[in-house]
């Protein structure tokens, strides 16, 4: 089960499973799985793009594959973490997500979230001045 | 606003145990009504914090609410007055009670991180540097012996910030009024005594250089709140990358299991403060239970994904 093979297999997939982050585009977690999968034969998408654009960085040395059991944990807690398993174990309830401070604070902060890497370089600008005016 | 200013008498002083409490007893302000003065308070330094703890009760004798068995005045006419004036003026009392509670929530905040320098306490002592130019100090707990992390400043501040931020989702659910004196309180302890640590233990005498580091921290705060919002929101995967961003500085090889015990300690924690009742955390004697190595044993349970070897339906 825990032969290369089926390692490399299981890195796969978890590159392909694990969300796109559309607010960090040059900071991407998936870095952090292709440095292991490199270890076992797969090939990276992004490599390419990291070489353009941080030449001055040192990367890390090449990763060494260690005890297979060690792997399979990684692994393992990789897709722990994909099926949300802490979130469903210690769910919050509403009075969290809606505090009584601010009931639409994570809402906003969302919607935010999701706007931002489509606005232009003008609205961007317009924003972060609106965002220096105190209005209410 | 506090002096800049620490001359080298001063700072050979706060470093020295014995010259400390009687440093502290005399800059504490006297009077309470007044708006509060920052002051520094050398949360860095237990002993010294526990006794000038003491010296504060005996001397001011500001309150917590009675009913919840706070710190008392002295006087039966004090104690009359204060507890008047936070039943009938809850608005005016409120920042000084969130004040004092809100310091000693940040040193349990800073507890999980905490290091020193010990080169730093001799007269001529060089502190260690990395490849860098970075501080190495001296810490103990889970964050440097088992997941690794060099005892520095930055560290420090983003265990530090980590744990503010599950308080900070806490005091959201106060009232409006009280939510927002609470997360100043909050944010101004952590910075006083971010600046403390950089007088005292990396001998930072020069005012400028310390402003370069507190505002990098500031913004890495700012950045820590956004992050781990948005993960605490949308999914632990995207909490376990904001966790490697700001906590593990982005780097390549990283532990998987230990950043998923870490994921699994944060959502734990933050549950239980949401689930407190405002009596057990405002009073300031919220304490964080375990570490990240507790939640072993849930990260070794097979994932359904390995289980059923199908895969596992993607959440945004």
């Amino acid at each position: 089960m825990a032969n290369p093979q089926t390692l490399a297999k299981h890195y796969a997939r978890l590159l392909s499973l694990w969300p796109k982050d559309a607010l960090r585009p040059n900071l991407p977690f998936t870095k952090t799985i292709e440095y292991r999968a490199l270890a076992f034969g797969l090939k990276p998408e992004t490599a390419a793009e990291s070489t353009k654009t941080t030449d001055v960085k040192k990367t890390a040395a090449p990763y060494k594959p260690g005890d297979a059991r060690v792997e399979l944990a990684n692994v393992n807690a990789l897709f722990l973490l994909l099926e949300d398993k802490f979130k469903r174990k210690h769910l919050l309830p509403p009075e969290a997500l809606k505090p009584t401070s601010n009931p639409g604070h994570y809402d906003r902060l969302m919607e935010e979230i999701e706007r931002a890497p489509k606005k232009s370089w003008w609205s961007a600008k317009v924003d972060e001045w609106k965002m220096k005016i105190r209005w209410k | 606003m506090a002096s800049n200013y620490t001359c080298k008498a001063c700072s050979r002083a706060l470093s020295r145990p014995t010259a400390i409490t009687s440093l502290a007893n005399g800059s504490r302000r006297k009077c309470v009504l007044p708006v509060p003065q920052p002051h520094r308070s050398l949360s860095t330094s237990q002993l010294q914090s526990a006794q000038a703890s003491e010296a504060q009760k005996k001397k001011k004798g500001r309150t917590l609410h009675g009913e919840l068995g706070g710190q008392q005045p002295p006087t039966p006419r004090a104690r009359l007055i204060s507890s008047d004036l936070r039943k009938h003026v809850p608005q005016l009392t409120e920042t000084y009670v969130a004040y004092g509670a809100t310091e000693k929530l940040l040193q349990e905040c800073s507890r999980p991180g905490e290091y020193t320098i010990p080169q730093s306490v001799d007269k001529n002592g060089e502190i260690p540097e990395d490849e860098n130019g970075v501080h190495i100090g001296v810490g103990k707990g889970w964050w440097y012996e088992s997941l690794g992390l060099q005892p520095n400043f930055n560290n420090w501040a983003q265990i530090t910030f980590m744990h503010m931020y599950m308080l900070q989702v806490r005091f959201r659910m106060l009232p409006e009024s009280h939510a927002t004196p609470w997360i100043q309180h909050m944010t101004n302890h952590a910075f006083y005594a971010a600046e403390d640590r950089l007088v005292v233990w990396h001998k930072m005498h020069s005012a400028t250089i310390r402003q370069k580091f507190l505002k990098d921290a500031f913004a890495q705060w700012r950045g820590v709140l956004l992050a781990y919002d948005e993960g605490l929101i949308k999914s632990d995967a995207m909490l376990a990358a904001a966790v490697w961003r700001n906590l593990l500085s982005g780097r390549e090889d990283v532990d998987f299991e230990k950043l998923a015990q870490i994921v699994g300690y944060m959502r734990k924690e933050i549950k239980r403060l949401v689930l407190a009742s405002n009596d057990e955390v405002l009073t300031g004697a919220w304490k964080f239970e375990g570490d990240p190595g507790d939640e072993k044993d849930i990260t070794q349970v097979m994932s359904r994904a390995l289980q059923q070897r199908e895969a596992p339906v993607p959440k945004k």
